[in-house]
């Protein structure tokens, strides 16, 4: 039903659509500060900017599969999810990449010092995300995988969860985090295994047929995120403020969790170093790929895609 | 001998209303007869059975063995008019009912249920369930539980009203056939003149205006059948009585 | 007239089988949003053989039970003392009655955050859920069995001198069993609609569980599967819950 109605709408719409619909996760990204500041209406004056919130990468992508979403932002685990079920979308754009603003963290005074302490405890993620895969990339290097209970909780029941002392460790993300940190040690952060070459990040997909049909459009879209990427170069403070603004959290709270990212700007993003080019399949790509063998292995995707899969993946009009 | 229960300026009313559906009225119910209780619907006689079997309080005198009647009890055996027997048990157990409850001992349970169901003639039924049986049956049993505990008195609330014309005339005689081999008395409700002319030793005449027992008859008839009252010889005097009958609750209808 | 039911029972499963296996071998919709029947026999080989998510298929139906079926035998004897209690005093009535009529419509989701703050992420918190769902029906069937009782049933107990625990025994007990069997269903129907929300939080098995995760990486086949099981498993309930009726109160539907 769903792309049924999507059908119809962007083939009654071929020439210029007169809305786009924009998939939004509530974190202080890229994404809140663009539509924070207007670059969104300032790029697409003919448009209406639709924003729908989604709580997690899975709600994004049974949107995009339905049709009911042009661009979606998900952890980058969810793009290789909608990559493996054949989700026709691209991935167009790293909003950021995750570093200390993800981590596994325990409790204070437990006696666990490093990775092979939590033998036997019970640790929390939220299943299907970017900390799930950095939690199990970093059980499966201590190689204890098989030894703990992983418990699939979202944010706010890990917080509940902690509180009560019914788990021992948890793998989360901002502004969850900072509510254990307190009474917590940091065993891991998404930083340090993005050095073990498993970088984790935010992605931003297009919905195939959109990118096909108005190339100009996603070029635009990606254009507007990256002013958001280089004013945080130029000026921080701002950067941070609108962010904090849009996601109505504190400055304070939105500084936190904004150190821990980082946004690569278009011009790294379309390199080597991550996207690649027309020529080199880039590392970020690489890695993705990587994630895609180790989620197949662990039976969460059937099929591993592979990595002319993933160049295919990559929507390259942000090179031109 | 004294009267088995006596009523004297009875008046009973139900919560809901103000007014009395039987106002300061007296009667006597005898050892060993039937007291056959007739009127128009509505007028009251079903309410005074049950403020004998206490299910309802009232005002004034109301004593059975010249004890004052507060609550129900296992000297008054009850017949409604829809058998109302349990359906989770059979029929050798619905009529046990009562035995079980006076914490009789097994054997002796068995032979009065025995006797019980020789008597309603439904031993072969002993142990079916209470769907299976037809409405007269039905009644049979109902009867039978009632009669159990060995009451002095039985309540019969038109029991045969919703029975067809010939199983009903099988039923006053299987309650005339009691009532001789069993040591109790009966008050009959009924709206059927034949059946309290053919069942009543004495029949008590109710009037809906007065909301009370207006007049009470000794029935010569008692124990005929339904052709013996039909009978040229007999018909007069049955004839007699209806005719008197009628009249009593027409004159008080018409004041 | 049921053979002839039960042909178009078959029938109209054929037909969907055959509109399914015809609509994914054309390629009329996409393979993730309507895997080919095959598919999902396919994963169902499979999850027999190597389970779910490293836990055998058997241990995720057998938790999923567990759950289930702890929830409804906690709910049968807290709900149905207190739901009788309820029917039979006005007092026991006016103090659980209205609590039980407010939470009653809420929807179990609104407070499983809450429950999962109380009592945890563990088996307890789910099994509470489940509870809370079952409670109420069986509860509400216990007060509609007393008061839609027969009211004779009880006088005639009365009559027969039985107490009031024996009344309690063998007629109200009995009597509201109809009522409490309608409750029980309902109940297990409304809790195995809670099951999936159950699961669906700080779980890693369980049938319900499988169908979440499965959807969170878009595995339809799974998820189809999954609904498949817990569809014939609901059938299968009420199939056993019916027959256990049948047996139980026997005289149902034939008064």
């Amino acid at each position: 039903m769903g792309i049924f109605l999507g059908g119809c709408q962007s083939k009654a719409t071929t020439e210029v659509p007169n809305e786009i619909r924009i998939g939004v996760l509530n974190t202080p990204n890229d994404v809140a500060v663009a539509r924070q500041l207007g670059y969104f209406q300032a790029a697409f004056p003919k448009q209406r900017v639709k924003f729908i919130t989604f709580d997690s990468g899975v709600d994004a992508n049974k949107a995009l599969l339905a049709g009911g979403v042009d661009f979606a932002t998900m952890g980058d685990t969810n793009g290789v999810v909608a990559l493996a079920a054949g989700i026709p979308v691209q991935l167009c754009w790293i909003n950021e990449i995750c570093g200390a603003n993800e981590a596994l963290v325990v409790r204070k005074n437990c006696g666990i010092k490093s990775i092979h302490d939590l033998i036997g405890k019970k640790i929390a993620t939220p299943f299907a995300s970017t900390a799930h895969y950095s939690l199990m990339v970093a059980l499966e290097q201590a190689g204890i995988r098989d030894q703990v209970t992983l418990l699939d909780l979202d944010t706010q029941n890990i917080v509940a969860a902690w509180q009560r002392g019914n788990i021992d460790a948890a793998y989360t993300w901002q502004p969850t985090l900072s509510q254990l940190l307190p009474e917590s040690d940091v065993l891991v952060d998404s930083a340090a295994l993005a050095k073990t070459g498993n970088s984790t990040g935010n992605i931003t997909l297009v919905r195939q047929e959109f990118a096909q049909q108005q190339p100009q459009l996603t070029q635009r879209f990606i254009e507007v995120l990256n002013r958001a990427h280089q004013l945080r170069q130029t000026d921080y403070a701002k950067t941070v403020r609108a962010a904090a603004k849009q996601t109505g959290i504190s400055v304070a709270e939105a500084k936190l969790q904004m150190n821990g990212t980082s946004w690569p700007g278009l011009s790294a993003e379309f390199s080597p170093k991550y996207l690649g080019t027309q020529v080199t399949v880039g590392q970020f790509v690489k890695e993705m790929q990587q994630t895609g063998v180790f989620m197949a292995r662990q039976q969460t995707i059937s099929q591993a895609p592979t990595l002319k899969q993933f160049d295919q993946f990559i929507w390259k009009g942000g090179l031109s | 001998m004294s009267a088995l229960v006596t009523a004297t300026q009875l008046s009973l009313r139900y919560a809901t209303t103000a007014d009395p559906i039987v106002a300061a009225t007296d009667f006597t119910i005898e050892q060993q007869e039937i007291l056959a209780l007739v009127g128009p619907s509505g007028c009251g006689k079903s309410t005074i059975l049950k403020a004998i079997a206490g299910f309802i309080p009232h005002t004034g005198e109301l004593q059975m063995a010249t004890r004052e009647i507060t609550a129900p009890g296992s000297d008054r055996g009850v017949v409604f008019q829809n058998a109302s027997l349990y359906p989770w048990l059979n029929v050798a157990q619905n009529v046990a009912f009562g035995l079980r409850a006076a914490s009789q001992p097994v054997a002796k349970i068995d032979q009065r249920v025995q006797q019980l169901l020789q008597l309603i003639d439904l031993q072969a039924q002993a142990q079916r369930p209470i769907f299976a049986l037809s409405g007269g049956m039905r009644q049979r049993v109902a009867i039978a539980r009632a009669l159990a505990p060995q009451p002095p008195l039985l309540l019969l609330d038109e029991p045969f009203g919703a029975l067809d014309a010939f199983t009903r005339q099988k039923m006053q005689q299987l309650i005339l056939d009691i009532w001789r081999r069993e040591q109790v008395s009966m008050l009959l409700i009924t709206h059927d003149l034949t059946e309290a002319l053919r069942c009543g030793s004495r029949i008590a005449v109710m009037s809906k205006q007065a909301h009370k027992i207006v007049k009470i008859y000794d029935n010569p008839c008692q124990g005929m059948t339904a052709d013996e009252l039909a009978s040229p010889l007999i018909e007069p005097a049955a004839m007699q009585l209806r005719h008197e009958i009628l009249q009593v609750i027409n004159e008080t209808a018409a004041e | 007239m049921v053979a002839k039911k039960r042909r178009l029972t078959i029938l109209v499963w054929l037909i969907l089988l055959i509109v399914w296996e015809l609509v994914t071998r054309l390629h009329l919709v996409s393979a993730i949003l309507f895997p080919a029947p095959e598919e999902v026999w396919r994963t169902f080989v499979g999850i027999l053989r190597q389970g779910y998510n490293g836990i055998p298929f058997w241990q995720h139906l057998g938790i999923t039970l567990l759950r289930l079926f702890s929830a409804i035998i906690l709910a049968i004897v807290t709900a149905v003392p207190l739901g009788l209690a309820s029917g039979m005093s006005a007092t026991v009535n006016g103090l659980v009655d209205s609590l039980i009529q407010f939470y009653r419509p809420i929807p179990p989701l609104a407070y499983y955050t809450l429950l999962i703050l109380w009592f945890g992420i563990g088996e307890s918190s789910k099994i509470i859920l489940l509870y809370l769902a079952a409670f109420a029906p069986i509860y509400l069937a216990g007060v509609e069995g007393v008061h839609n009782l027969n009211q004779d049933y009880q006088l005639s107990a009365q009559s027969l001198g039985a107490s009031k625990s024996q009344i309690f025994r063998w007629v109200i007990f009995p009597g509201s069993l109809p009522s409490l069997f309608t409750g029980i269903r309902t109940a297990v129907g409304v809790s195995f609609s809670t099951l999936v929300a159950a699961e669906m939080v700080a779980s890693t098995s369980g049938i319900g569980w499988m169908v979440i995760d499965a959807s969170k990486y878009l595995k339809s086949s799974v998820m189809f599967l999954g609904i498949l099981i817990l569809g014939g498993l609901g059938l299968l309930l009420d199939w056993g819950l019916r027959r256990l009726e049948n047996a139980v109160v026997f005289w149902k539907g034939h008064q």
